[in-house]
């Protein structure tokens, strides 16, 4: 057995990694259509734990339909978008830039049942095909943390992108693995009123990340 | 024929299509419930493949086809379980969907046998079978597929379903329906569809297919409020994973196709 080959291209011991950790707001949960546009990205691109630069993007639709119950969680402020907003067509270029950039990978919080497809509908809201060839880069620590949780671990990085779908999909009861859950049990800090802004929650998910990654045998 | 097969699903399989057997209207009115007759008509489909989860829609479709001068493939699609008899929440988790077609007229008799005890003795939340009785009541008039999606391939590959198909009674056929709906997942299921065939020593033959539940993508959202309203859920919470894709309508079946 070499020793030196112990936890050779481990997450954890790769300070060459490049991330982008990612999230979004929309203006509901819906997964499909194109009313439901995401008007705030926020990006953080690192290599390994050291932060390179920030994105926080709102986007300006012709028309947005926020519900009442997304603009609370939210803090959706239509004046922010008024001030800051660039175009559609501007985010979308920053935000694909590090979804098809081969690499980075993607840190996303329930990115495979969420995050994704809102990507996907600004695409085609913009009239552009569905490209979801990123897919594989994703480190989805919603599903990962349940995989620690659960004792399980992924039987190589080939096979990352299938064990993450596997623990996305699942449920079980007392199996918590919000945001805020996962930062209390890691001792990251989480302030309730800051939460669910987008550039906020990448904050704490790439500390997030930064813990549970020490947890991934791969 | 065709180079991705057509496969039609109505509202008799409960909660899952908008498209109904009604009596053809044309032209096609997207601003009503369009029948899939109206729609083989429109565009000279010579044979309907008609998918269903149950057989209450097999008489009406029968009649609908005989009218066009259609030929009607017929397919059930029942859940199947190692244990039918097994009643279980470990069952159910290890369950997957198969799709029977039926050859010719005398395959009725014989779905319907599977079909009934499926839906009484074999009852767990949904209709189900299992591999020992499907075996029992196999017949030649009848075809084995094993879907795309629910699958024993994609269960297995994407959640922790433990699904044993018992399938050497017969040659089964795989619908591939991989570059069919902008999914992200599918190139995963794929991937392990590949696999499967290669290390499968029947030569089991793989087949193009499309699942289709609306008209074209402009009838999404109508589609989407009415799976909502089925699972309890609201257009902006609809409570369905994964539901993202406008692109299980016959037009983009239709574009596929060509």
């Amino acid at each position: 057995m070499s020793l030196n080959n112990l936890g050779e291209g481990f997450y954890r011991y790769d300070k060459e990694q490049l991330y982008a950790t990612i999230d979004c707001e929309s203006c509901n949960l819906n997964l499909g259509l194109l009313d439901n546009k995401p008007w705030q990205w926020s990006i953080i691109e690192s290599k390994g734990e050291e932060v390179i630069q920030k994105h926080d993007l709102y986007v300006k639709w012709d028309s947005l339909v926020v519900s009442k119950d997304a603009a609370r969680i939210t803090g959706f402020n239509p004046n922010l978008i008024e001030q800051f907003g660039k175009t559609p067509k501007e985010v979308l270029d920053i935000i694909d830039s590090y979804f098809y950039s081969s690499n980075h990978h993607l840190i996303l919080h329930n990115g495979l049942n969420f995050d994704v497809y809102l990507q996907n509908i600004h695409r085609r809201a913009l009239g552009l095909k569905t490209d979801y060839s990123y897919i594989s880069r994703i480190l989805d620590t919603n599903a990962l943390f349940k995989g620690y949780k659960l004792g399980m671990q992924p039987d190589s990085r080939a096979n990352l992108i299938q064990y993450q779908y596997r623990l996305a999909g699942y449920r079980k009861k007392g199996l918590k693995s919000s945001l805020k859950f996962c930062c209390k049990e890691f001792d990251v800090e989480y302030l309730d009123n800051a939460a669910h802004s987008a550039i906020y929650d990448c904050e704490v998910l790439l500390k997030l990340w930064n813990k549970l990654k020490w947890k991934i045998e791969c | 024929m065709y180079n991705i097969l057509p496969l039609f699903k109505s509202e008799y399989s409960v909660g899952k299509s908008i498209l109904t057997l009604d009596k053809t209207e044309e032209p096609i009115n997207e601003k009503k419930a369009i029948s899939i007759g109206t729609i083989c008509k429109v565009n000279n489909l010579q044979v309907l493949y008609l998918v269903e989860d149950s057989l209450s829609g097999f008489l009406k479709s029968y009649k609908m086809c005989d009218e066009l001068g259609i030929e009607l493939r017929f397919g059930l699609r029942l859940s199947v379980v190692q244990d039918g008899t097994d009643k279980s929440e470990e069952s159910y988790k290890n369950s997957s969907k198969i799709v029977i077609f039926l050859k010719n007229t005398a395959a009725y008799k014989d779905i319907l046998k599977i079909h009934n005890q499926a839906s009484t003795d074999f009852f767990y939340y949904e209709k189900r079978t299992d591999w020992k009785n499907l075996r029992n009541k196999w017949s030649d008039n009848l075809e084995l597929i094993h879907p795309f999606f629910d699958g024993f391939i994609h269960k297995n590959t994407l959640t922790f379903a433990k699904c044993l198909p018992d399938d050497s009674f017969t040659t089964p056929v795989f619908f591939d329906e991989s570059e069919s709906h902008d999914l992200p997942f599918s190139p995963l299921i794929k991937k392990s569809l590949d696999n499967f065939i290669k290390n499968d020593n029947r030569n089991c033959e793989v087949v193009k297919g499309h699942s289709i539940y609306y008209y074209s993508s402009r009838q999404f959202k109508a589609y989407s409020v009415f799976r909502a309203v089925n699972n309890r859920g609201t257009l902006a919470k609809m409570n369905i994973d994964g539901f993202s894709s406008d692109s299980f309508g016959f037009e983009k079946w239709k574009l596929l196709n060509q």
